[in-house]
């Protein structure tokens, strides 16, 4: 084991194994391949939601709906993950990987999860929603997808904590762990409480579906699934956040303001942030106002909190980097002067606007008692998460991919001009149709309907010309954002197809 | 380190470096807060008395 | 850098002085909105009732029929149109993909709200007013109402229930 082979980045100085660079080249690439499946089902989805349009039937929309919230929410960003957290222990902390086996295994796993789950999907086995509450039910081998691809995930997890201990023990690094790989063995943690929940539900739930228990309370379901389905989402912030200051170090070599304060964030959001998951039920019976009020009260608000503390630090350690390099003229020079053809860099920024300004107020707000009855399933709440996960996360992990190509792949990025541009293209549009989504919603329009009308009901509903308006600004944002993620997808496959080759 | 003597190591990087415990706590506040009061209220809800057996 | 690891000692470093004044405000900030929820929740009108019970679909479809069979006046688009008097316990059962029964309303009278599904989860949004709740199935949640404004609402279900999900709008009249 010990004689595993690495090579030396002539940039960094970094050791890079074989084995970990393997993985977090097969990982990133299959997460890229479904985030084109959760692109071309988002076509689909924006086209009929866009009320003027209304593209595909009721059936097809549905299934889309759960293909798209599968393979993006829970495919495109873990399987990236993965890759960052190979990249945040082996690469970052000189080591090599521990248990290289297992994470092939984990590979194996969570591919034949995710394949499988989606497989159903299409099939129309599973047309029951990301969320796939029962007593709704899917054909088991759906629910088997699931469980497969968290238990993948889990080992994952664990060759990463592996590899700190291992890094650790070999001491391939003195004092402690740098801010980059804290953050991302903060998301582990998350990661591996939020997958035990996940295995906890999905388990009965398979059983229930393949006919041999009874079916689990459908409040109970509701409570743990989403400790599953929006921790998920808490690992993504955490990985997210954990990419801003690494963004900032490979953009213009920011060093974090204050490293306690950073690291005491991450610690945070670890201890307190899970328990979020409670607004999703707040309108539900069988909680208590105490269970609801407790679980959204201060011990959240110190993970919001956390997220106060990376909204000053990232921006002023950038600040503070460019001003060394002499913008130091008046208080906004450095800003002017930023390197904003830097693909990584405007990623950055644009990534840390919509997460901070559109998803994270909106969160925060959404997640009260008393607001959360007018915003419950509504398209505010889709409008909030396609701002935290794609304008936030997704942009982070794009941002990330302009420098992975070089360093990991070792090709140099096709195209640099359209590079350029693409952050730009999917960062703004994306914002744009993250408010428009929004604001249909403060009218009332639900969310994962196909439509919003009336059009088969016994009742009609109008929601008015200002609605519609929305909409429309939604589906040419919407387009917009999926022209920027079909070239950041052709970017990055034509780099590795026809690429420059990085000798060294 | 040939300093290591002379720097003060605060209670405080023991406890953010130390992976074990952060995860213990972290399990344990959201298993008891969220998942387990959640589960015990849920499973304590009483039948609608509008419903005379 | 944040790629490099660091030399104990670093919890040592004082904070900047514009970083204490960010920490502050935003510390002050998570406080104040904490406080604020639960004082609303006390002092407000604007809350769930907290009020729940455990039903099954069987049952809650057996209160509902027997409220509509009391208080039915008429057909509407062939669901009954009930109106209940004031102060009493007024149903409404969801199912694939049905609100059942039409409920007219006194502005200014105060009902109690049973809310329920016979079959999987529903979502009842209420508009234009935009109010919008769960309906699980297993579970009677009551909802203290006084509607105040006489009008036509819509009864929206916003959680996916299956394939005629958009379909399933109900109505509700405040006179």
């Amino acid at each position: 084991m010990s004689a595993q082979k690495f090579r030396t980045c002539p940039a960094t100085g970094l050791k890079i194994y074989s084995s970990a660079e393997t993985l977090i080249q097969i990982n990133a690439v299959t997460a890229i391949v479904f985030l084109l499946v959760g692109g071309l089902t988002a076509i689909g989805l924006l086209l009929t939601r866009w009320q003027a349009v209304h593209l595909l039937d009721d059936v097809l929309f549905y299934r889309a709906l759960t293909l798209h919230g599968i393979a993006m929410l829970v495919a495109w960003i873990v399987f990236f993950e993965m890759a960052i957290l190979y990249f945040a222990s082996a690469v970052l902390l000189n080591c090599r990987l521990a248990t290289p086996f297992i994470g092939w295994l984990q590979y194996i796993l969570m591919l034949v999860g995710a394949g499988l789950t989606a497989v159903m999907i299409i099939l129309g086995q599973a047309d029951v929603m990301f969320t796939s509450y029962v007593p709704l039910q899917a054909a088991h081998w759906y629910y088997l997808g699931i469980i497969l691809f968290a238990v993948g995930a889990i080992l994952g997890c664990c060759v990463f904590f592996g590899t700190i201990g291992l890094a650790k023990h070999e001491k391939t690094y003195e004092g402690s762990m740098p801010l980059v790989t804290y953050g991302a063995m903060c998301a582990a943690i998350i990661a591996i409480l939020t997958l035990a929940t996940g295995a906890l539900t999905f388990i009965p739930t398979w059983l229930w579906a393949a006919g041999l228990i009874p079916m689990m309370d459908a409040e109970l379901y509701r409570l743990m699934f989403w400790g599953f389905g929006h921790s998920t989402q808490q690992i993504n912030v955490c990985a997210m956040v954990a990419c801003w200051y690494l963004l900032g170090t490979l953009t213009v070599g920011a060093v974090p303001v204050n490293e306690k304060v950073s690291r005491a964030a991450f610690a945070l959001y670890v201890l307190f942030i899970l328990i979020a998951s409670e607004h999703h039920v707040l309108v539900d019976p069988g909680l208590s106002a105490a269970h609801k009020t407790w679980n959204t009260g201060y011990f959240m608000h110190l993970a919001v909190l956390a997220s106060m503390i990376h909204a000053y630090s990232c921006p002023a350690a950038t600040e503070v980097a460019l001003r060394k390099k002499g913008y130091t003229k008046g208080l906004f020079e450095w800003l002017k002067k930023a390197p904003w053809g830097d693909p990584g860099f405007s990623s950055l920024w644009i990534s840390m606007f919509g997460f901070g300004w559109i998803g994270g107020i909106t969160g925060v707000i959404y997640g009260t008692e008393q607001l959360n009855i007018i915003v419950h399933n509504t398209l505010r709440i889709p409008g909030h998460f396609h701002a935290t996960v794609v304008v936030g996360t997704t942009l982070a992990f794009m941002g990330i991919t302009w420098y992975v190509l070089p360093l990991i792949f070792r090709r140099e990025v096709i195209f640099p001009g359209l590079a350029r541009i693409q952050p730009y293209l999917f960062g703004v549009s994306m914002c744009v149709f993250s408010v428009a989504m929004i604001m249909a919603g403060v009218s009332g329009v639900s969310r994962r309907s196909w439509d919003m009308n009336g059009m088969d009901g016994p009742f009609q509903v109008d929601f008015g010309p200002m609605t519609d308006l929305f909409l429309a600004i939604m589906g040419v944002a919407g387009i917009l954002a999926i022209l920027g993620g079909a070239l950041y997808v052709l970017l990055a496959v034509g780099t590795l197809l026809i690429g420059k080759k990085i000798e060294g | 380190m040939d300093n290591e003597g002379d720097v003060k190591v605060s209670y405080w990087e023991v406890f953010l470096d130390d992976v074990g415990l952060l995860f213990f706590l972290g399990a344990a506040i959201y298993f008891a807060l969220y998942i387990v009061w959640g589960a015990m209220e849920i499973a304590s809800v009483s039948y609608s008395p509008l419903i005379v057996k | 850098m944040s790629i490099q690891a660091i030399k104990p000692g670093w919890w040592q470093k004082p904070l900047d002085g514009q970083e204490k004044i960010w920490l502050s405000i935003a510390f002050v900030w998570c406080l104040a909105i904490t406080i604020i929820m639960p004082w609303w929740h006390v002092v407000g009108d604007h809350n769930m009732s907290g009020e729940y019970h455990k039903i099954t679909g069987g049952d809650f479809s057996m209160l509902t029929d027997q409220f509509i069979e009391k208080y039915q006046v008429g057909m509407d688009e062939g669901i009954p149109v009930v109106v209940p008097p004031a102060n009493s316990d007024i149903f409404l059962r969801g199912a694939q993909w049905e609100w059942d029964p039409v409920l007219k309303l006194k502005a200014g009278s105060t009902y109690r709200l049973h809310l329920s599904s016979i079959d999987v989860n529903h979502g009842v949004s209420i508009q234009p007013v935009n109010m919008n709740f769960q309906a699980v199935p297993g579970y009677d949640s009551i909802l203290t109402i006084t509607p105040t404004t006489k009008g036509e609402y819509r009864i929206i279900c916003n959680e996916f229930c299956g394939a005629g999900h958009h379909a399933m709008i109900g109505k509700l009249i405040v006179e």
